[in-house]
């Protein structure tokens, strides 16, 4: 067990078994979301009483999935970061980070430009909205603590006590639509209870779900992959891997 | 399923929230896909020049390349 | 001031206002208990106040809508299955709004108990369906806005324990 946990937290083994995992993850990324976004945009009907800017669905959705995974990912880095000072959670946290932020601003955007042909207006302050813009704030104020400090350990930390302070909002952003009287309407696509619309519209939801989640993976990958070079610079092992690469 | 490019298009009078929504969506993911790349390229080339500038003569040893940067 | 000092003034400038921005947000949306509209059963129990702005919400009553054939005037019932609430409005309702359908009005509530609405949001439920699939609703008996009405009372637990 703390061999696997060692083995995990070294820079140099996960550098070298990700680089095998990397192109899958992109590969099967974009696969997903080409075929889920021509099915939805195309083949998949339209709403009923909404018509096609139902379709927004399919990519408001999984954003909002992400937005609210990616936090909590980075909190838990942020935990095993703080406690176990393996250093390359700090690395994917820092990765993540700027994927989190741009979900969650697409989320909010993609919902607001939905709102204004089903609800009638493109913003109002219900819990779940409000919750959902803090979040993108709580992301702001992660990157920009990061920076801000000249030391790198300093800046982690903070950033790591932000996330993990931060994620009490994820199950409030989750629950506030069964909790308290929104605009918003309950999920749609849950993966406990049967989902509320007939299978041709909820399988390519279900697949641009899943390839965000790849998208997520093969980004966090790349990233932390670089984040590790620039960290590990002047370590043996990354300096003959720059003269294999020349 | 649809009838013709145009009607596709203009989504049944949504086609702007449609579309903007997915532009933007599209904008980010490839925009954070190409910065991915581009930051790893930058970085190779950045690490190399360190490398080669250490394994020249000390002489002149700058700390404007703090790889943190 | 040095540079790193004056950096850390940044940083604790910069959260502070973060934290101030998020906390104003929770209290601005926390005004009236976060929920974000009285249900027609508080109002008809007096827990909203009058000539005030509020939000109120439910599903509009199947049946209710009434429109004046010469002006923009509307009028319809607010329902939760438990009261009913009357509302006036004068402008245009959003495209979905329905009968049977969710809504949330914001305006005052008068002193006879009816509410004077300044705007109308269509709520809408979590169900989607193709166009055909409510058709066929329809032709097996019932009207989508039954079915909707319907899929609303089965999942609403909360309204049992406020």
């Amino acid at each position: 067990m703390w061999g696997l946990i060692h083995k995990l937290g070294s820079p140099k083994w996960f550098y070298y078994r990700s680089a095998a995992l990397q192109p899958w993850c992109w590969g099967v990324a974009a696969a997903l979301l080409l075929v889920g976004s021509v099915w939805g945009l195309v083949f998949a009907p339209a709403d009923y009483q909404q018509g096609n800017s139902f379709r927004i669905i399919y990519v408001h959705v999984p954003a909002a999935f992400l937005a609210q995974s990616v936090f909590v990912a980075m909190a838990v880095s942020g935990l095993v970061f703080m406690v176990w000072k393996i250093k390359i959670a700090d690395m994917a946290a820092t990765a993540m980070a700027p994927l989190g932020a741009a979900m969650t601003f697409v989320a909010l955007f993609s919902g607001a430009v939905w709102g204004v042909p089903t609800w009638g207006t493109w913003w109002i302050w219900d819990a779940r909205l409000t919750s959902m813009l803090i979040l993108l704030f709580l992301y702001i104020g992660v990157i920009a603590l990061r920076g801000a400090f000249s030391r790198r350990d300093s800046g982690a930390r903070a950033a790591s006590v932000l996330a993990m302070v931060g994620v009490i909002n994820i199950p409030i952003i989750k629950y506030s639509v069964d909790w308290w009287y929104t605009l918003h309407q309950p999920a749609s696509f849950t993966l406990t209870s049967r989902p509320a619309m007939p299978v041709e519209m909820w399988l390519p939801l279900l697949m641009m779900v899943v390839g965000f989640y790849g998208f997520f993976i093969a980004l966090t990958l790349t990233r932390t992959r670089s984040e590790i070079l620039r960290r590990e610079a002047n370590t043996r092992w990354v300096r003959a891997l720059l003269e294999e690469v020349n | 399923m649809v009838a013709s490019l145009a009607e596709w298009v203009s989504m049944g009078e949504h086609g702007v929230y449609v579309w903007s929504a997915w532009g933007i969506t599209a904008l980010f993911m490839l925009g954070l896909t190409l910065h991915a790349r581009l930051e790893r390229r930058q970085l190779l080339k950045h690490l190399k020049r360190v490398a080669r500038r250490q394994a020249s003569p000390p002489q002149q040893r700058g700390h404007d390349d703090d790889p943190k940067a | 001031m040095t540079p790193k000092r004056k950096r850390k003034l940044y940083v604790i400038v910069t959260l502070v206002s973060l934290a101030a921005v998020a906390v104003g947000l929770t209290l601005y949306a926390l005004r009236a208990n976060i929920n974000l509209f009285f249900s027609p059963v508080q109002i008809a129990q007096g827990e909203a106040p009058v000539s005030r702005s509020i939000r109120a919400g439910g599903m509009v009553k199947v049946g209710s809508v009434s429109r004046d054939a010469d002006s923009l005037n509307v009028e319809f019932t607010v329902t939760d299955y438990v009261g009913d609430l009357h509302v006036d409005y004068q402008g245009i309702l959003p495209d979905l709004f329905r009968e049977g359908q969710g809504v949330v009005v914001v305006g005052e509530l008068q002193e006879d108990g009816r509410f004077r609405a300044d705007d109308v949001l269509a709520r809408h439920d979590e169900n989607y369906m193709p166009p055909e699939v409510a058709q066929a609703l329809e032709e097996a008996g019932y009207s989508p806005a039954d079915f909707q009405a319907r899929a609303a009372e089965v999942r609403q637990p909360r309204e049992d324990d406020t």
